[in-house]
């Protein structure tokens, strides 16, 4: 017997309803298509090219969205500001940016917002939910990271900062293309070269970099045993201007103005004596360690953070990484004893050592230090022992 | 260009693996007063379901005052009032609420101006005009019933369909509803009523269908199915059975019973009784009721189905 | 013409319910329970806890109206919301008074159209009877902060925001949250036209909520995310950046329509193919 006809037009409504969910499905899981993808410029620029773009991108206006992950799980130590938060959560940020000089990136929450504003050489920071605005805090010189560090650009450009464009050129190897946040990206892995590679965590950094611009667009830094170390990708960007009216400091009404409060970083470079070496364990110093008591040492991705601290600092910090079981540095390989009380934190592909010189020749007191990067622990015994080693100068 | 209210070719409807209901060609004419019968779970409701659209047929085909349905459905419904497996109505609103609401959801060309009057009449048709606003929440079963019929009626349907529409009345309601529909058939209104209380139907009906499990086992005139049984009933006066049993002969069926005789309808039996000397009180011409007719079309009934007298 | 007027009969049904009265006075009562005790124990959550924008209107009642709606967004309003939806076949189903609406006839794709319509008239009324509300204790329990500049509150930014421009971001926060229930309202109403009973119907759409809040908090499912119907239900507060964040708001369209796209087919393909057997 024939089906009815309403069952035949059942049937092609089911069919209909079927075929249209898996077309959205579809179009919502492939995103946006890769037409959609701005810019063309050179399709077959060398890696060497791709990186001298994205080193140079500092430039580069834009306004977008980012979100920036890290797996590095830090104590909570005191005002560490939200660096714990940064390098170890996911973050949101919606960056306008003119100029190195001239920019904004917020914070998002969802209950707030955290904003840093770049203006006429300073910082100033606008949190909502504490209805604060702070003021004042010098927008170079020694510091912590903070939200506008982890961008993909300002992020590449730092990765990219212990070498010459030819020098990580000759460890890096194309990736081919990529669509990011709706554009068309150029990728390039960077490994650390076989020296590096034995003391470093790292296994491999990748960023992908805007074919039109050379905006770096993403940046994915992996760790030996292939799980994410830190990861930042814009969600949105646009490559032009950001409007003014969106950079202009607000001034809230009825909010609490505060001047900006030393965070760890900026605090020990006026308040620790020493100055920090020119090298540290073979690496080189990448900023002046004369203007600052925080200083990163590394070549390609290899990257070590010393801060000197105020001793009595040293001291608090060293007993709550004690009580939270941390044990001491091994000495490193055919050198003498550490002279210096260590601690070492491990977390993921971080490791950390707070090392504390007790004062033993009479000159006010002992000397501390935090040491840190995503690094072989073993590294951060040699850069404690030569810290301990050799006497430092005292800041002039 | 039928002139056959409903009319249902080959209609099976199977639920899963029931077998609910199998090729039953129904056909009601206009004008007829239809007694759908059958034991419950024999298939009635849903073929009445599959008049209405409301269940699809999984083959066979229905037409409705000269439409298909589904196909037509928007076209012929309009026409037709339906009460199906009891009333239903949103409780918290008054019956008249009810009925306006129901009758604002399809609007017809010029119907907003009439609804006021249309409902009122369907209340007064059922006797519900001076209930005010009581919710139905508050009716008792028998005002819900007639509520239902009224709901039914707003339209002033050439087809009215109803599922034991008596059901739950008290006698007075039983009366008010049979006088109702009656009226309704003289001036035209086709009726397909369904029911398992067969006398009902026997009073009302000019022509019934039976169901049974699934199958249409009886379609007749009322007046066919109920002929002769060529059996006549005569009731004496006086209790002088041996005089009758001499005059009847072999014309009597039955032992006498009291008064009571059971007579071959053969010749002039009242003639001859009173030739005979004997007073004649009443003689009638025995019929088969509907009951035997569906007791005997109808199989062996099973547990929980059944036809009441 | 025909669903105008159908329409126009289930919104009356809706509004001569007692229930859809009962449920939206509940929704409002949350915010206003809420305010009282703002304004009696000046505490707000700390930063990064509890419900938006409470710490910023104590003393600031006019922004008060969007904490609300932030308020009832997680729970409350879905389960109104669900439970209307799910009562819109399923309930007439339950009652008996599907069939006689059927028979009328109602077609009955008309009749869904008529019942997402009035669901979302439900869910529209509801956000800004909580709005006004809301305001109106915002107002009285918390205070304004006027000034000289005319300028009443800080947006997310800091930046200042006259009266009219609150005014409008309000507006859009409440087309937004109403937005934001059609895809629970969707499943309700597909449930509704698959079961005889409301109950489960609009359990359904609650399921769904829950379901896509786990999801949404568990980093495991990151590849689905953007696809779940709570994923999205926050950015309403975007609305309140400067300048305004558009890129999740429109993203929560997208994704709210698509849910309501997919599953009213569905309750379609299902409704106009099914036998109404109640």
């Amino acid at each position: 017997m024939p089906a009815a006809p309403h069952r035949r037009a059942a049937a092609l409504r089911w069919a209909a309803v079927v075929c249209g969910t898996a077309l959205l499905v579809t179009a919502a899981l492939t995103g946006r298509p890769a037409w959609s993808a701005g810019g063309s410029a050179a399709p077959d620029e060398g890696v060497e090219q791709v990186l001298a773009r994205a080193a140079a991108s500092a430039g580069v206006p834009f306004t977008g969205t980012a979100t920036s992950s890290g797996a590095l799980g830090l104590p909570d130590l005191p005002r560490l500001g939200d660096v714990a938060a940064l390098v170890g959560e996911s973050t949101r940020t919606r960056t306008w940016w003119a100029s190195e000089q001239s920019w904004r990136t917020d914070v998002l929450t969802t209950t707030g917002e955290r904003g840093l504003y770049a203006s006429g050489g300073q910082l100033t920071g606008w949190d909502y939910e504490r209805d604060v605005l702070t003021t004042g805090a010098p927008l170079s010189g020694a510091r912590l990271p903070r939200a506008s560090d982890l961008l993909p650009p300002a992020l590449a450009r730092s990765l990219l900062a212990g070498a010459t464009p030819d020098d990580a050129a000759s460890r890096a190897t194309g990736l081919g293309e990529r669509v990011v946040a709706g554009r068309l990206a150029d990728g390039v892995r960077l490994r650390p070269d076989a020296q590096e590679a034995d003391l470093s965590t790292v296994d491999h950094a990748d960023l992908w970099v805007d074919r039109a611009t050379g905006l770096p667009l993403a940046v994915d830094v992996v760790d030996v045993v292939g799980g994410p170390v830190i990861a930042s990708s814009f969600d949105q960007v646009t490559p032009t201007s950001p409007d003014p009216v969106a950079l202009t400091v607000p001034a809230p009404q009825g909010a609490t103005v505060r001047t900006a409060e030393t965070d760890v970083a900026a605090g020990a470079a006026t308040a620790a004596p020493w100055l920090l070496p020119t090298d540290l364990a073979g690496l080189p110093a990448l900023q002046d360690p004369s203007s600052a008591g925080a200083v990163a040492y590394g070549t390609g991705l290899l990257r070590l953070a010393v801060v000197s601290l105020p001793v009595d600092q040293g001291r608090q910090a060293l007993r709550a990484a004690e009580a939270a079981g941390a044990g001491p540095l091994e000495p490193p390989a055919g050198d003498l004893d550490l002279q210096a009380r260590t601690a070492l934190v491990r977390a993921g592909a971080l490791s950390a050592a707070v090392v504390v010189v007790p004062g033993a020749r009479g000159d006010g007191g002992g000397r501390a230090y935090l040491v840190s990067g995503a690094v072989q622990p073993e590294l951060l015994s040699r850069a404690a022992a030569e810290l301990t080693t050799d006497p430092p100068e005292r800041r002039p | 260009m039928s002139d056959l209210a409903v009319e249902t070719t080959g209609l099976t409807k199977r639920f899963g693996r029931v077998q609910a209901v199998t090729d039953v060609d129904l056909r009601v004419a206009e004008g007829d007063r239809y007694g759908f019968l059958g034991p419950n779970g024999s298939g009635k409701t849903t073929t009445v379901r599959m008049l209405l659209g409301l269940v699809l047929p999984t083959s066979g085909r229905v037409r409705v005052l000269g439409g298909r349905v589904p196909g037509d459905a928007a076209r012929v419904l309009p026409q037709v009032g339906a009460m199906v497996e009891g009333p239903a109505a949103i409780g918290h609103l008054s019956g008249r609420a009810n009925l306006r609401l129901l009758d604002a959801a399809v609007p017809t060309p010029g119907g907003r101006r009439t609804r006021r009057a249309r409902v009122e009449a369907a209340l007064e048709a059922v006797g519900l005009a001076q209930v005010g606003r009581r919710p139905v929440r508050a009716y008792s079963l028998g005002m819900r019933q007639r509520l239902g019929i009224a709901s039914a009626l707003v339209r002033r349907p050439r087809l009215l369909v109803l599922d034991e529409p008596t059901n739950g009345l008290d006698p007075q309601g039983i009366a008010l509803v049979t006088d109702l529909l009656l009226q309704l058939s003289a001036q035209g209104t086709t009726l397909l009523v369904s029911s398992h209380l067969l006398s009902e139907v026997e009073h009302l009906c000019t022509r019934v269908g039976v169901m049974d499990r699934g199958h249409l086992v009886v379609q007749d005139d009322v007046d066919a199915l109920r002929a002769p049984t060529g059996r006549l009933v005569v009731t004496l006066s006086g209790a002088e059975t041996g005089t009758a049993e001499r005059v009847l002969g072999r014309r009597l069926l039955e032992p006498p019973c009291g008064r009571s005789l059971v007579v071959a309808d053969e010749g002039d039996v009242v003639g001859d009784l009173v030739r005979g000397g004997l007073a004649v009180r009443e003689a009638v011409v025995e019929r088969r009721t509907l009951t035997d007719v569906v007791l005997a079309r109808t199989t062996a009934v099973g547990e929980g189905a059944g036809v009441a007298r | 013409m025909k669903l105008a007027a159908l329409t126009w009969v289930e919104l009356r049904k809706l509004a001569l319910r007692p229930r859809t009265w009962v449920s939206v006075a509940l929704l409002c009562a949350l915010p206003v329970v809420v305010a009282a005790f703002l304004a009696t124990s000046e505490l707000a959550p700390r930063p990064g806890q509890g419900p938006a924008f409470l710490s910023a209107v104590l003393g600031n009642g006019q922004l008060y109206p969007a904490a609300a709606l932030g308020i009832v967004v997680p729970i409350f309003l879905p389960v109104a919301v669900c439970v209307v939806a799910g009562d819109a076949v399923a309930g007439e189903a339950q009652a008996g008074t599907l069939r006689y609406l059927l028979v009328r006839p109602v077609g009955r794709t008309r009749l869904l159209v008529a019942k997402l319509f009035a669901v979302l008239a439900f869910t529209f009324g509801a956000v800004i009877a909580v709005a006004l509300v809301s305001l109106v204790a915002g107002t009285q329990l918390l205070g304004t902060r006027p000034d000289a500049l005319g300028t009443t509150t800080a947006s997310l930014s800091g930046t200042a925001l006259s009266t009219q421009e609150l005014l409008v971001r309000t507006l859009l926060v409440m087309a937004y949250v109403s937005v934001s229930m059609i895809g629970v309202a969707a499943l309700a109403l597909l449930l509704s036209t698959l079961v005889d009973s409301p109950l489960v119907a609009a359990l359904g759409g609650l399921a769904l909520l829950v379901a896509s809040t786990v999801l949404v908090g568990l980093d495991a499912a990151s590849a689905v995310h953007d696809l779940l119907p709570t994923r999205y239900w926050l950015a309403w507060v975007d609305l309140f950046r400067d300048p305004v964040l558009w890129t999740d708001v429109q993203r929560g369209v997208l994704v709210q329509l698509a849910w309501a796209g997919v599953l009213l087919a569905a309750a379609w393909a299902s409704f106009t193919t099914r036998d109404v057997t109640s």
